[in-house]
């Protein structure tokens, strides 16, 4: 079977400046990636460019079909949903409203119903605010919205760029879980994070980004025990938490 | 059922519309219909500039642009059916045929503006913010001096189509008052539909919208080509409610006078364009012994309204029909 991602040797600059040099990963179906590194590693990039929303040199396949000639939309079709950095919610409209935005693509009522009650069932918080505009949310809860917008849409490979940015540990933990329920369903999702620990607990492998080349890749959980992940990214005592 | 409800409810309309103009013609003196009038084609302006740049949020300045598009393209497509027809000033054409003359024009007004709209959208779209705002701006110039230097239109001193009494007058109450409900009808329920729901996605962000599978860029030229044409349709009843049409008549003043109507009834608001357009048109006959000051009257005017109300009279929020006027809808209310 094809993988739900398969990225050959990608490349993104911006002006002289090369963010992103030659990288190569796969997401297999159903299977959990974090892509790690520091601030500006380029995981960001990498993540836009996946969706083509900046150029990029390199092979870019979804489920075996090339992105190659598709504008990011088209992607979209193709069952690929990105959750922008910074949640990218639509701040001046409903709750129900964003969610109804992420099902565009899919005009069934019944079946728009149902998917709009299973991101309920995975965020209940959302049913309690339905009428509420965007912008009324708390930092988390639009996170919540983000993704639960973007599962309106019936995708089948989820990218997540820094769900944890800027959010309070306890609405970490439950957006994580969410995560890890929406996986459980056959989804495959690529998560980029800069909280390693985290983004270690959560997916089955990990590669890891320094400066725009992968450095490291491998088992989750060979890597959280790798000592030089350890002094770089999880302040090398593995006991102390860093949230 | 709904068909027969639709079709009863514009049939009492037009009756309406038609005691209405029969009344305004018999009882109340021609300046106040005229103000009247100014009024309606200010709805069309309105709504149609409010679905850019207030629904998508896409800023144009140049709506002049293409308001003066549909006057001339109207203007034109009228006097030469009207001498194809064999219609001249010893064979003037019976009311009801003035207002379907006017009406084909408008169809050729709202095709020629929808085209410019298309021309100015497809590129310049792909700007945001200021850099959309210069571009619209200049294109509005453009058109102006385009007409300005054409000999066959007039050039600077307008056109009138060669008579002597200038453009026919076919614009009246019934007239305006048809395709304004008409064309603020279509937009509205565009603007309701989930490609309206669309282009506010496309307000709020860009990207996001992108990323969920909606072709952004063709969801703002298609909201740029719906603007333009109504626009251009609202310049074809100016064009035969005056008489005659100056390049000068669609300077960048005429352009500011649009925004200023959706900014005084709350961006994004379809009602609202509607109350601010009436506003607009009755300060201005109100000005009219201060012509010069109408700019800085404006600016105050604006000035004053975003220190006290800076989303407008209605904001982003609609007014609506009491309950037993309004239609039940399936699904979204």
């Amino acid at each position: 079977m094809t993988d739900a991602l398969r990225v050959t040797d990608l490349k993104v600059n911006y002006g002289g400046i090369q963010a992103v040099k030659g990288i190569s990963l796969t997401v297999g179906r159903g299977e959990i990636v974090a892509l790690i590194g520091a601030n500006g590693a380029g995981k960001t990039s990498t993540l836009k460019a996946i969706v083509r929303l900046i150029a990029s040199q390199g092979q870019i396949d979804f489920f075996g079909a090339t992105a190659g000639g598709r504008a990011t939309h088209q992607i979209a079709a193709l069952g690929v949903s990105l959750v922008p950095e910074g949640r990218a919610i639509f701040g001046n409209m409903s709750v129900r409203e964003n969610l109804e935005m992420g099902a565009f693509l899919h005009r069934d009522a019944l079946e728009r119903k149902h998917h709009m009650e299973r991101v309920f069932a995975l965020f209940p918080r959302l049913a309690e605010r339905l009428k509420q505009d965007g912008n009324t949310l708390s930092g988390g809860e639009q996170q919540m919205l983000a993704i639960g917008r973007a599962m309106m849409s019936q995708p089948k490979l989820l990218l997540l760029d820094e769900p944890s940015l800027g959010l309070a540990p306890k609405l970490v933990g439950e957006i994580f879980a969410a995560i890890r329920v929406i996986a459980a369903d056959g989804l495959s999702i690529l998560l980029v994070e800069q909280n390693t620990r985290l983004a270690l607990k959560t997916a089955g492998r990990a590669y890891v980004l320094v400066t725009g080349e992968v450095a490291l890749s491998g088992n989750a959980e060979d890597l959280r025990d790798d000592p030089r992940i350890q002094s770089a990214y999880l302040g090398g005592d593995t006991t102390r938490s860093n949230g | 059922m709904v068909w027969t409800y639709r079709t009863a409810v514009s049939i009492a309309l037009i009756a309406l519309l038609f005691g209405i103009n029969w009344a305004l013609d018999q009882y109340v003196i021609d300046y106040i219909v005229r103000i009247i009038m100014q009024c309606g084609i200010n709805a069309i302006l309105a709504v149609g500039l409010n679905l850019i740049n207030g629904t998508t949020g896409q800023f144009s300045l140049g709506h002049a642009g293409f308001m003066a598009v549909g006057a001339y393209a109207t203007a034109f497509a009228v006097i030469h059916l009207e001498s194809w027809l064999g219609f001249n000033a010893s064979n003037i054409p019976a009311p009801w045929m003035q207002g379907l003359l006017l009406s084909v024009g408008l169809l050729f007004g709202a095709l020629f503006a929808g085209l410019a709209g298309l021309l100015v959208g497809a590129p310049s779209l792909r700007l945001r913010g200021d850099y959309l705002a210069i571009v619209t701006l200049g294109f509005a110039e453009i058109i102006r001096l385009i007409f300005t230097n054409t000999e066959a239109l007039g050039g600077a001193t307008g056109y009138s189509g060669g008579r002597p009494l200038g453009l026919p007058v076919y614009t009246n109450f019934f007239w305006v008052f048809l395709w304004a409900i008409f064309l603020i009808t279509l937009i509205g329920n565009f603007t309701f539909s989930s490609y309206g729901r669309a282009l506010r996605a496309i307000r709020e962000d860009e990207i996001a919208t992108e990323a969920l599978g909606i072709n952004t860029t063709r969801m703002k030229v298609l909201a740029s080509v719906i603007s333009a044409a109504a626009v251009g349709v609202a310049g074809g009843l100016f064009a035969h409610l005056m008489g005659t049409i100056r390049p000068d008549d669609f300077k960048m003043d005429r352009s500011v006078a649009m925004i200023v109507m959706i900014l005084v009834g709350g961006l994004g608001s379809v009602s609202g364009a509607i109350i601010g357009a009436i506003f607009v048109g009755v300060t201005l006959e109100a000005m009219r012994d201060i012509q010069q000051y109408r700019l800085l009257a404006y600016s105050l005017l604006l000035i004053g309204l975003m220190i006290a109300r800076p989303q407008g009279l209605l904001g982003s929020r609609e007014l609506r029909l009491p309950a037993f006027l309004r239609r039940k809808r399936g699904g979204a209310a």
